[in-house]
């Protein structure tokens, strides 16, 4: 154990403030939102901020809501929230299946979509559904705002594409569309309190008996959360049945790289992938609403 | 008749026997017991201890210089400032407190800083400059027997060796139809107590005392007047309730209490030691890990034969309590089973690694998991139910043990086995999984059964006693002083339940109070499942000789004889005209008026037990607690992932002080025995761990909990202790392994040799059968 070395704690009054603090100290901050992630790495030393920007209080940034075609949600939402959201469930079920399995009451209660994201783990499990629903990402800085597609997000273990001014402030997502199916499949080493070994979410659009459209993505598998695409081309305007499915399913090992850890070896992982896929895709073709 | 006798068949009991709820359940809940922690007072020293690097070095040079320097830091203690033995061992003396010359694992202590406060160790601790010269290590107890591997102690690698030689195995082979010949392997496990090793010692003149979660007062006591050079008398030891402890704190705080003291003397000043979660990972003692080569043999009509087995199990850097475990698994290596010939070798080996050490089941979880892994794959080869083929060769009244030991009562290993299997519907269940396997494409189920026996109490033959005291306060309420710490499982409790029972009184009349070596004499450690057994029989021995002055003193004020005396519910009556009673208060206030004895402390003395160390035989321990597991899993082909359904069992308890009690130690001891089997795995790289922490090192949370929806109590009462019975604490653990991988093997028609049985080895294992069969 190492001794923390002090720093600077700022609690800014709006997001406005937190902007401004954040552009003043940039590379030395690290934006506090639920400490889930933080705290612990900070505890270990792994990371030592000079300055910890706390956001927990802002509200302003705690929603969840529809406008127009998209679903909105606040870079504070806690995973509790989302998972009780009836919005989420009923328009983004991939996503409210994968909060259902991530940590334990406690950290759902803490942890927030925004630090899921910004922490930019692998395994995280947010990644993998929003990386499916195309969500784009809302980041603020002194010099303004942008909207970053999810799939540019992640650019390597606990690396993100926010520049060190940046704040993540919002999560944008469609709602699955018509005519589709989702699920999400974890696999972890028990049943709660677990990072993924595996984890793959899957979304298809039907058109009758036929692929109109197919997303897949993985966490824990390589250095970030990763789309399929050459599996889903195997899928789209296809018939979808389990021989399909099947053989599409073993195409997903080609566009992972995954490690072997205490978690579990790169071998395992790579099959894991080929029947988490299988599998979360035979779901996700059940689920369609017809 | 001995006061032990008339408790056996003592009549209309109103606490013993029966579900009473905890009175400290509701405060544990709402978090209100104080813990040792809980008692950091500001002007407390903090001490943190400086640790190896390094697996195995020699130390060449320690500068205490920049630590000193570090404004709070008052002193940096190291093996030089020792004024007694600088000597911790507790099997054997191999173990200094602060290392010497040399280390022998990457945590080992070697100085100690003293501060002011937290901050100011934890920075002394950093700047204390140790120059080591690396030496080659070991970590594999394998390589570690080789002639050219590096020598981690003088005496070489080898700590200890058993044997036991029954009968001959030799003819017992020749006379077998069937032979199985395997060999399996366990891991390390970690107790995973909420609560790390916490001591708080505080000075006196010429006295230390100390504050501490833990298991064994008066060992404790000894180890710190041995490093400071101190009288026992000289050394308090007081216990406080522990957050878990399961062996872990029996060894640890013994000896980590000396190093408090010692800071505590040197300063003059209260001294506060915790550990932090990875010094509990990198440096407390774990469970052994093992290689058990196991070779059975069988006749055709299912009688076993012989069984020769080698046992090696590894103790890490220091010997630690390893004899006494691969004792104990030298001396149940055959399983609760009749065996005529018997052949067991064991090797306790030294590694470069974290040492081993006392966890529940001390050693018996290993050896029954090759055992019982054993006795389901000659039932297979014989093409025998493996109940039935358990039943054939089950111990009775009357046949003897591994080594030789007759039992002779208290057997009630077959009645757990015939009523669980009876209970659960045994034989249906097996054929109704088996159809449904049939049907299944990717989930498959399975049941399978493993039994196991348990000495309670200490091993080879060392002298056994325990001791407790009651004080009748003036206005009739009792003072217990127990001598068995409470880690949560409850036996002071028990305790207090039978001195209630005894005196007559319900049980909120009983104040209970944890050790302190200053108010009750030594009564040896909570360990051993011994608690409730030693301890609440010299509970029973104090109350039962404090009844006797409230019987006379009640008599006198009575005027009656003292056998018409009878005392319920805290009335003291004349038996034959009831209407002549006074209240138990009366009677209490009277006792201090006339000058009776208004205490009273109790002894518990094991039976002689002995042991012949060239060939091992000999009566192990005074009795046994036998133990039946049936698990049901549910195996997924597509993952590997095993789900434990079920865990149902049946133990024969001697007699049940309180059935609650005892389940709530079935569902913890099978808790940690489903980690132990399906997750748990300390994994090293260079002698380091890699996983020290709660996020890799994955112990089974409340939702991995398995259901044990049907608990069998068997009840053959031991006459050696208070109302028969026996001690349950370790006995769930030790069968659950064997019995999920038994189900596993019925499920997939694979044999897991090697815990943990994670869902990539079955996968893989699946796989390669697969494979295989196309
Ligand atoms: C016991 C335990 C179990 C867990 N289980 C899981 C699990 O099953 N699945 C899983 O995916 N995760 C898990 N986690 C990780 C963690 O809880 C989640 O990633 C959580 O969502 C992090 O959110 P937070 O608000 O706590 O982030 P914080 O810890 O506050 O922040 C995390 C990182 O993101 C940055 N950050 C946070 N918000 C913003 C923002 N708005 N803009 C810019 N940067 C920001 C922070 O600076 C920091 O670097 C677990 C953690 C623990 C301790």
């Amino acid at each position: 154990m190492k001794l923390i070395p002090p720093y600077r704690y700022l609690r800014p009054k709006n997001l406005q403030e937190a902007v401004e603090q954040l552009g003043r100290y940039g590379e030395e901050a690290k934006i506090l939102a639920g400490g889930t992630d933080l705290i612990p790495m900070i505890r270990d030393c792994l990371i030592t901020p000079k300055t910890m920007i706390d956001i927990s209080f802002l509200d302003e940034l705690r929603y969840i809501r529809e406008e127009g075609d998209m679903i909105k949600i606040g870079a504070l939402a806690t995973h509790s929230e989302i998972l009780k959201s009836p919005l989420i469930n009923g328009k983004t079920g991939v996503l409210a299946k994968a909060e259902k399995v991530l940590g334990a009451t406690q950290i759902r209660n803490r942890g927030t979509i925004g630090g899921n994201l910004c922490n930019a783990s692998p395994a995280a499990d947010t990644a993998p559904p929003l990386m499916v629903l195309n969500a784009k990402l809302k980041a603020i800085s002194v010099e303004g705002e942008r909207i970053i597609p999810i799939e540019e997000f992640f650019t390597g273990p606990r690396k993100n594409a926010l520049k060190p001014n940046e704040i993540l402030v919002e999560v944008q997502v469609s709602p699955e569309p018509e005519k589709s199916g989702s699920s999400f499949i974890k696999l972890g080493r028990r049943r709660a309190l677990t990072l993924s070994v595996v984890s793959t979410a899957a979304l298809i659009v039907m058109d009758g008996v036929k692929c109109r459209d197919a997303r897949i993505a993985l966490g824990a598998v390589a250095p970030t959360p990763v789309r399929a695409k050459e599996t889903e081309k195997l899928l789209i305007n296809k018939e979808l049945n389990g021989e399909v499915i099947s053989s599409a399913a073993e195409k997903v090992v080609e566009e992972i790289n995954p490690i072997t850890d205490v978690r579990g070896s790169a071998e395992y992982r790579r099959e894991m992938s080929k029947v988490l896929t299988k599998r979360c895709l035979l779901e996700a073709l059940e689920s369609v609403k017809r | 008749m001995g006061y032990l006798e008339e408790l056996l068949v003592k009549e209309g009991l109103s606490l013993v026997g029966k579900r009473v709820s905890r009175p400290d359940a509701l405060d544990k809940v709402l978090g209100r017991p104080l813990f040792t922690a809980d008692k950091l007072t500001r002007g407390m020293l903090w001490a943190k201890i400086v640790r190896s690097k390094y697996p195995h070095a020699i130390i060449k040079r320690i500068d205490k210089g920049k630590a000193l320097g570090v404004p709070g830091v008052l002193t940096v203690l190291t093996a030089e400032d020792i004024p007694g033995e600088n000597q911790i061992g507790y099997a054997i003396p191999d173990q200094p407190l602060l290392a010497m010359d040399k280390v022998r694992f990457v945590g080992e202590p070697v100085a100690v800083v003293v501060a002011e406060n937290e901050e100011a160790a934890e920075k002394g601790a950093e700047l204390v400059e140790i120059e080591y010269e690396s030496l080659p290590a070991v970590f594999d107890p394998l390589e570690a027997l080789k002639p050219v591997a590096p020598r981690i102690h003088e005496s070489g690698n080898i700590a200890t060796t058993t044997i036991i030689r029954k009968g001959d195995v030799e003819k017992g082979f020749r006379e077998a139809d069937v032979i199985v010949e395997n060999t399996y392997k366990t891991q390390r496990q970690e107790h995973a107590y909420l609560e790390t090793e916490t001591v708080i010692a505080v000075p006196e003149i010429n006295k230390v005392t100390i504050l501490a979660c833990m298991q064994s007062p008066w060992l404790i006591r000894r180890m710190v007047a041995k490093v400071l050079g101190y009288k026992q008398s000289k050394v308090r030891v007081i216990e406080l309730p522990a957050g878990g402890a399961f062996g872990g704190k029996d060894d640890m705080i013994p000896m980590i209490a000396p190093i408090a003291a010692l800071a505590a003397v040197k300063t003059g000043k209260p001294v506060f030691l915790m550990f932090k979660r990875d010094e509990t990972f990198e440096a407390s003692n774990k469970r052994h890990p093992s290689i058990i080569r196991y070779k059975s043999g069988a006749t055709k009509d299912g009688k076993l034969v012989a069984v020769e087995i080698e046992i090696i199990y590894e103790t890490g850097a220091y010997a630690n309590r390893g004899p006494f475990v691969l004792w104990r698994a030298t001396a149940h290596a055959a399983g609760p089973y009749e065996v005529p010939n018997v052949k067991v070798d064991g090797k306790l080996v030294y590694t470069n690694r974290v040492f081993s050490g006392s966890f529940r089941g001390f050693g018996d979880p290993q050896i029954h998991f090759a055992a019982e892994s054993q006795m389901d794959e000659l039932a297979a080869k014989l093409g025998m139910d493996p109940v039935e083929f358990r039943l054939k060769n089950i111990l009775k009244p009357g046949l003897t043990t591994t080594c030789g030991q007759v039992v002779d009562q208290s057997v009630g290993v077959e009645e757990a086995l015939r009523k669980l299997a009876e209970k659960i519907n045994w034989e249906k269940r097996k054929r109704e999984i088996e159809e449904y396997n049939r049907e299944s494409k990717r989930k498959l189920k399975g049941i399978g059964v493993a039994c196991a026996y348990h000495g309670i109490s200490t091993s080879r033959g060392a002298p056994d006693w325990s001791a407790a005291a009651v004080i009748i306060n003036e206005d009739g309420t009792i003072t217990y002083k127990g001598g068995i710490c409470r880690l949560g499982q409850g036996s002071l409790i028990g305790h207090a339940k039978i001195v209630a029972e005894i005196l007559g009184v319900p049980l909120s009349y009983i104040q209970i109070e944890g050790p302190d070596t200053d108010a009750i004499p030594e009564a040896r450690p909570t360990h051993g499942s011994r608690g409730l057994m030693t301890g609440g029989t010299a509970a029973a021995d104090a109350a039962s000789k404090l009844r006797r002055n409230i019987v006379r003193v009640a008599s006198e004020m009575l005027e009656c004889k003292t056998e018409d005396i009878e005392i319920k519910d805290a009335l003291i009556y004349v038996k034959p005209d009831p209407s002549r009673n006074i209240p138990f208060s009366e009677a209490a206030k009277e006792l201090y008026v006339r000058g009776y004895e208004t205490a009273a402390y109790g002894f518990y003395r094991a039976p002689k037990r002995f042991f012949d160390p060239k060939t091992g035989l000999g009566v192990a321990y005074g009795v046994y607690v036998y133990i039946v597991n049936i698990a049901e899993v549910e195996v997924d082909t597509w993952t590997g992932q095993v789900k434990v359904e079920r865990v149902h069992t049946a133990a024969d308890v001697g007699k049940a002080i309180d059935p609650d009690l005892i389940e709530q130690q079935f569902h913890g001891a099978i808790a940690q025995g489903l980690g132990l089997t399906l997750t748990e795995d300390i994994v090293f790289s260079d002698g380091k761990i890699l996983n020290n922490n709660y996020t890799d090192y994955v112990i089974p949370t409340v939702k991995d909990r398995v259901e044990v929806p049907t608990v069998v109590l068997v009840e053959q009462p031991y006459k050696g202790a208070a109302f028969g019975a026996k001690g349950v604490a370790e006995a769930a653990l030790i069968p659950t392994p064997p019995a999920i991988t038994n189900a596993i093997r019925h499920a997939t028609g694979i044999r897991f040799k090697e815990l943990p049985v994670t869902p990539e080895k079955v996968y893989f294992a699946l796989k390669k059968r697969r494979g295989e069969k196309s």
